[in-house]
């Protein structure tokens, strides 16, 4: 519950949800869980699941270079 | 499920004498009030919890907080203390029980003293043991109690009655409320937050997001170099978003100075408009002492010239008390005078007699006739005393001469008693004459005068008393305002306070504009990246680009989400302030204004109490403002997401209310806590028949209001015999 909040409120800014082409109700329904279905709720929801796991921020992005394939 | 504290007892401590079971106090769920005038138990009883919480006890004294290892001495009960012989040893010490939605658990607290000397109020005279932490610990459903051994679970358990972080609003005393939500401090508003919020989480986030985006645009840039023929244009771009960057960063930092400075000037000038308010109070309170002095010193020289002036008044003749108790002795010295005088006489008389025979009968007394009834026989040539003719130079006329011209007798006196006391009775008689008349009046004078004595003595306890009062208040004062006695002048004061000014009107400006340059630097950092994106080569792999993307759009994201997460509990607070406040002040008169909360300059948030229009509303009283703060204080468990789990503990919180906001209180409290332990002496009245104020008997009837407790002192009996007796009226 509080993850998700976290998620829903970062993604609420008015911008991102523009960019990435969030609406309402979607916005309401995501979760940190996967499946994912856009990269931006993916990447933020491994952000904090794993800073929750108490991984830094190195650590962190190694994850989020396996979420890009890169 | 809340934590709700079943009982508490005491075993000789403080005023609190005799075993657990002889002083113990139930509660329950819901509002607990004990009633009790000054030095009936009710700090004694809060201290039961500071020593459960922190191992200290507070000094009512000096108001300071001391450990209960080196206070011991002073916990004991004084009566226990006396009973205690050299050698014995007493036990002090608290048993508080509490339960939880599944446990119920028993906390013991205690100490051994051994006394080894006789003056027991010394603490030399007593070996203090501090004894081991009991707790027991039972399920609801077979309440069977089972000892806890384990130290960490045991610290567990008393920090789970309130916890750490949240006893500042629930475990207080009177004027603590003032320092729990100093609106002076920005952070004291943040502090709440962050206990309230999860806010903590999203500067985590906005950190890592941001670590994160720093490396994603390191990486993308190492492709762009590999993957790209070289290319100046992008790389100048580059270079200058670093360069931007740098500054951004310099000029964030500045702004995070200068925005310190701003702050430490505004607190310093809130202090020292504290400290002046302090200081005029300090003034005003020293005239005071100092005119109170004066006439004590006056009263004081009075009384003492008073009781010196008693001694004379056995022996001034305006009062004779000498002479009290002898009024039969005036007819009994008469009528021995009288006696002693005829003896005398007679002796006298028997004497010339014997010496003089032939004159015996014609003689007349000594010294009579008198010298001018002399005079006139001789010059009238007659005898007044035979009555007869003595012409000049006959033998008569001859012996009125010859008595004339007698020698002094004193000479020639013939001794015919031993010892003559004639003169020794004619003065006793002479000197005790102003005396006789003042018999009557005596005892009316005694009586006056002791009744002047104790107008006098009275005077001087009221004046001495009040003396006290003042210099406490000034310590008060001293405890509230500045650590030290220092001795601030108003100028220096004034001149303090200028200086803050300056400095926060200097920052200010400093801010503004390095506000500016970084919006200024942020502007072009955008541009810049714009073109970096522009010219970066499309061969890149998008994995790079995106992550890049991604993660430079949700720093700015974490950012705002944590700025709006913040003013959302604010907003929260202040509508739940608002609401707990219009139920505080239902009974009150003020009427219609409202509570908000605004931000300063330096981030802070101030609370202003407005009225219809939007002005602020000033002038209110002490209690008033108290109220509000506890309106605050309240909105910060109430707006907490879940239900507040723990009770409130608060001794005198009503101190400053007056009697409307009380009323308020009581009803206002049951929405916020689950359970509330109010010691208060405002319901205390001496005079009424049940001890109880009209408040307090309007109080009992209500159904939340749940136990109802009067303790009572004997203060008839000395200090040393004094014990608090408990008696549950609901």
């Amino acid at each position: 519950m509080g993850r998700n909040q976290i998620l829903r409120e970062i993604l609420s800014d008015e911008e991102i949800m523009d960019k990435y082409k969030i609406n309402k109700k979607e916005l309401d329904s995501i979760t940190t869980n996967a499946p994912y279905h856009k990269k931006v709720v993916e990447v933020l929801s491994v952000i904090i699941n794993e800073n929750d796991n108490h991984l830094n921020s190195s650590m962190i992005y190694k994850k989020l270079k396996n979420v890009h394939n890169i | 499920m809340a934590s709700i504290i079943n009982s508490i007892s005491f075993k000789n401590f403080f005023n609190y004498y005799g075993d657990y079971d002889d002083t113990r106090y139930e509660f329950e769920e819901g509002v607990n009030i004990v009633v009790a005038d000054n030095g009936a138990g009710k700090s004694k009883f809060f201290n039961a919890f500071l020593w459960l919480f922190y191992d200290q006890v507070l000094d009512s004294d000096d108001k300071q907080k001391k450990s209960v290892k080196d206070f011991a001495v002073k916990i004991i009960s004084d009566k226990a203390k006396k009973e205690t012989s050299i050698g014995e040893q007493v036990q002090t010490g608290i048993k508080i029980e509490y339960s939880t939605g599944l446990f119920k658990y028993q906390i013991v607290k205690s100490f051994t003293a051994t006394r080894i000397s006789e003056k027991i109020t010394d603490f030399d005279s007593w070996q203090i043991t501090i004894d081991d932490i009991e707790i027991d610990k039972t399920d609801h459903v077979l309440p069977k109690y089972k000892p806890v051994y384990d130290a960490d679970e045991k610290q567990k358990i008393i920090s789970k009655l309130i916890l750490p972080t949240l006893r500042q609003y629930s475990f207080f005393q009177g004027e603590e409320v003032d320092k729990m939500i100093d609106f002076n401090k920005k952070s004291s508003i943040e502090d709440a937050v962050r206990t309230l919020t999860n806010i903590s989480k999203y500067e985590e986030i906005a950190d890592i997001v941001k670590e994160i985006a720093e490396k994603a645009e390191k990486d993308l840039n190492k492709q762009t170099k590999s993957t790209s023929e070289h290319n100046d244009r992008l790389e100048q771009a580059i270079g200058l978003k670093k360069v931007l960057q740098d500054k951004f960063s310099q000029e964030s930092e500045k702004l995070g100075e200068f925005n310190n400075l701003y702050e430490s000037a505004e607190q310093e000038k809130n202090d020292l408009e504290r400290n002046f308010a302090n200081a005029e109070k300090r003034k005003e309170l020293d005239d005071k002492i100092s005119n109170k002095r004066k006439i004590l010193n006056q009263v004081k020289e009075d009384y003492d010239s008073f009781l010196d002036g008693i001694n004379n008044r056995f022996f001034d003749g305006n009062f004779s008390w000498i002479s009290l108790g002898f009024e039969g002795s005036v007819n009994e010295f008469k009528n021995k005078i009288k006696d002693y005088r005829q003896k005398r006489y007679e002796k006298q008389a028997l004497l010339n007699a014997a010496e003089n025979p032939n004159d015996y009968f014609t003689l007349l007394p000594v010294n009579s006739p008198d010298a001018v009834t002399l005079d006139q026989m001789i010059e009238g040539e007659h005898c007044y005393v035979c009555d007869r003719p003595a012409e000049e130079g006959s033998e008569a006329h001859n012996y009125l001469l010859k008595l004339k011209n007698r020698p002094n007798e004193d000479s020639s006196r013939r001794e015919f008693v031993k010892n003559d006391l004639e003169d020794f009775f004619g003065n006793l008689q002479l000197n005790s004459a102003p005396f006789l008349n003042k018999f009557e009046s005596i005892p009316t004078s005694v009586l006056r005068t002791r009744e002047k004595e104790l107008e006098l003595k009275k005077r001087l306890d009221k004046l001495s008393s009040e003396m006290k009062a003042l210099v406490s208040q000034r310590k008060d004062i001293l405890i509230a305002g500045t650590d030290s006695e220092r001795k601030d002048t108003a100028s220096d004061i004034i001149n303090q306070y200028k200086g803050a000014i300056r400095r926060m009107e200097q920052a200010s400006s400093r801010i503004e504009r390095l506000q500016d340059s970084i919006k200024g630097l942020k502007s072009k950092i955008l541009t810049t990246e714009k073109e970096i994106t522009n010219l970066r080569p499309k061969d890149i792999p998008k994995g790079f680009t995106i992550n890049y993307e991604i993660s430079k759009d949700l720093v700015e994201a974490s950012l705002n989400a944590q700025e709006r997460v913040f003013d959302k509990m604010v907003s929260l607070l202040e509508n739940h302030a608002n609401e707990h406040f219009q139920n505080l002040i239902k009974y009150n008169d003020i009427k219609g204004g409202v509570l908000r909360f605004d931000k300063s300059p330096s981030g802070g948030i101030s609370l202003d109490y407005i009225d219809e229009l939007g002005n602020e509303v000033s002038g209110a009283s002490e209690g008033f403002q108290r109220m509000k703060k506890f309106a605050v204080v309240m909105s910060i468990i109430s707006a907490n997401t879940s239900q507040y789990n723990y009770p409130l503990l608060a001794d005198a919180p009503l101190s400053a209310f007056g009697k409307a906001f009380n009323k308020g209180f009581f009803e206002a409290i049951p929405n916020v806590f689950p359970q509330s332990l109010i010691l208060v002496k405002d319901l205390y009245d001496k005079d009424s028949e049940d001890k109880l104020t009209d408040l307090g008997q309007q109080l009992i009837k209500n159904d939340y209001i749940k136990t109802f407790y009067i303790n009572e002192v004997d203060e008839e009996l000395p200090q040393i015999e004094r014990t608090t007796k408990i008696e549950r009226r609901k």
